[in-house]
């Protein structure tokens, strides 16, 4: 599952749980360009099929590459 | 209330002294009078009350034959009309509990009132224990004699159209009904007196009951991406425009839903929006609703054969402040449908 917040699933026994971004934003950022947030997302999908090919034994967090440092716009 | 009740009594062949699992194909039987834990029961209703019919039923037969069973049992309480219907105590025992249940409900149904016992964790509780009153047992029929008056003493009350207080106070299982209270001291006092009565190791009583989670095994990896259809699931609440569906948001989250989304590369703003109103939904509403639901990232990754197929509906849930037994039910009606349409993984947004 692709998660905001894991530490939540996580604690409650979710097996592989992938970093998403935001609550309001979870699969993409809407402070990139387009081209760069399509690309997130895709980083993000592909993370999620990395994990359901991956033998877990216990709550596995997972973790896109290159996450934006940037603040987001809208975060007020 | 009558000075003295006239109470039906519901067991099992092994109480009714039949036979064991070798008599569990008993069909269901009513005799005059009590029968094995009954006469207990009848003994210690005293003057109170008197155990005047028995129904009796092999554990398989009357979850197997449950339409006959449920019927005969409507046919007895109308012919010799109880002020009371008391159905075991099943202790451990999954069918038999599962029977007591069904018999409560068909009392419940004509108006009388009707009370069991068995373990919490019994299956007539799981299916049915939200409707019934039950008061909570252990396993060992040692035990018997004061469950009996335990649910002589809830019956009784029941009988006498009291009002029922708090499950902690008047010894049933929990319905899961929350009522406003007002309480002599605030919260916080409370909070306070609490933590206390922790640290000094002293008994208090909790306003919330933790929830321990199932722990469930984690499925084996996919092995071939490649031929593995992969469908997509919400909980952000996504809906077509207009929510034809009046999902519900927040604790009135009761059912999932699915749309289909064959041929589609991408949900538009016109068409979709997300009703789900615990957090801040104006991006997924006027930014991009696919943040919700990454079909486009998987549209793409199936163009490539990365993955077989993107599954043709996807399923959408309103996740804040859900109940865990609402989730779970969702969680298995989605499940069976996944299985029933051949889908091999799942990738879950939950927000």
């Amino acid at each position: 599952m692709i998660s905001a917040l894991p530490s939540v699933p996580l604690s409650v026994g979710a097996h592989r749980v992938i970093k998403g971004v935001r609550v309001e934003h979870l699969c993409g950022d809407p402070s990139l360009s387009p081209e760069q947030d399509s690309e997130l997302m895709l980083r993000i999908a592909r993370t999620a099929l990395k994990a359901l090919q991956t033998e877990v034994t216990e709550p596995t967090l997972f973790e896109p590459a290159q996450f934006t440092e940037k603040e987001p716009a809208h975060a007020h | 209330m009558p000075a003295e009740i006239r109470v039906l009594h519901y067991i099992n062949q092994f109480f009714a002294g039949i036979g064991g699992e070798d008599a569990n194909d008993l069909p269901i039987e009513i005799r005059e009078g009590p029968i094995g834990p009954g006469r207990l029961l009848d003994q210690k209703l005293g003057d109170r009350g008197t155990v005047i019919a028995t129904v009796f039923s092999g554990d398989n037969y009357f979850v197997e034959e449950e339409d006959v069973s449920v019927g005969k049992v409507r046919d007895a309480l109308e012919r010799f009309k109880p002020d009371l219907v008391v159905a075991g105590p099943a202790f451990d025992a999954g069918r038999y509990g599962l029977a007591c249940t069904l018999v409560c409900q068909a009392a419940s149904e004509l108006g009388i009132p009707a009370v069991t016992g068995m373990v919490e964790d019994n299956a007539g509780v799981l299916a049915n224990g939200k409707d019934i009153y039950t008061v909570p047992t252990g396993e060992n029929p040692a035990d018997m004699a004061s469950i009996i008056d335990r649910m002589i003493a809830l019956g009784l009350k029941l009988a006498s159209k009291e009002a029922i207080g708090p499950a902690v106070v008047d010894d049933y299982i929990p319905h899961g009904i929350r009522r406003e209270v007002i309480r002599e001291k605030a919260g916080a006092e409370r909070a306070v007196d609490m933590a206390l009565a922790l640290a000094l190791g002293k008994p208090f009583i909790s306003d919330i009951k933790i929830r321990q989670y199932d722990v469930v095994t984690a499925p084996p990896p996919i092995q071939n991406m490649a031929e593995t259809t992969v469908a997509l699931l919400t909980t952000a609440g996504i809906v077509p425009r207009g929510n034809p569906d009046g999902q519900r948001d927040g604790a009135g989250a009761r059912k999932w839903v699915s749309y289909d989304i064959e041929g589609v590369n991408a949900l538009t703003l016109g068409e979709w929006e997300s009703v789900h109103s615990g957090f801040k939904g104006y991006i997924y509403n006027s930014v991009n609703p696919n943040y919700a639901l990454p079909l486009p990232a998987l549209r793409g990754l199936e163009a490539l054969g990365v993955i077989k197929k993107v599954h043709n509906e996807f399923f959408s849930i309103v996740g804040g402040g859900c109940p865990v037994t609402e989730a779970q039910q969702m969680g298995r009606g989605v499940a069976e449908r996944l299985v029933r349409d051949g889908v091999q993984a799942v990738i879950l947004e939950s927000t």
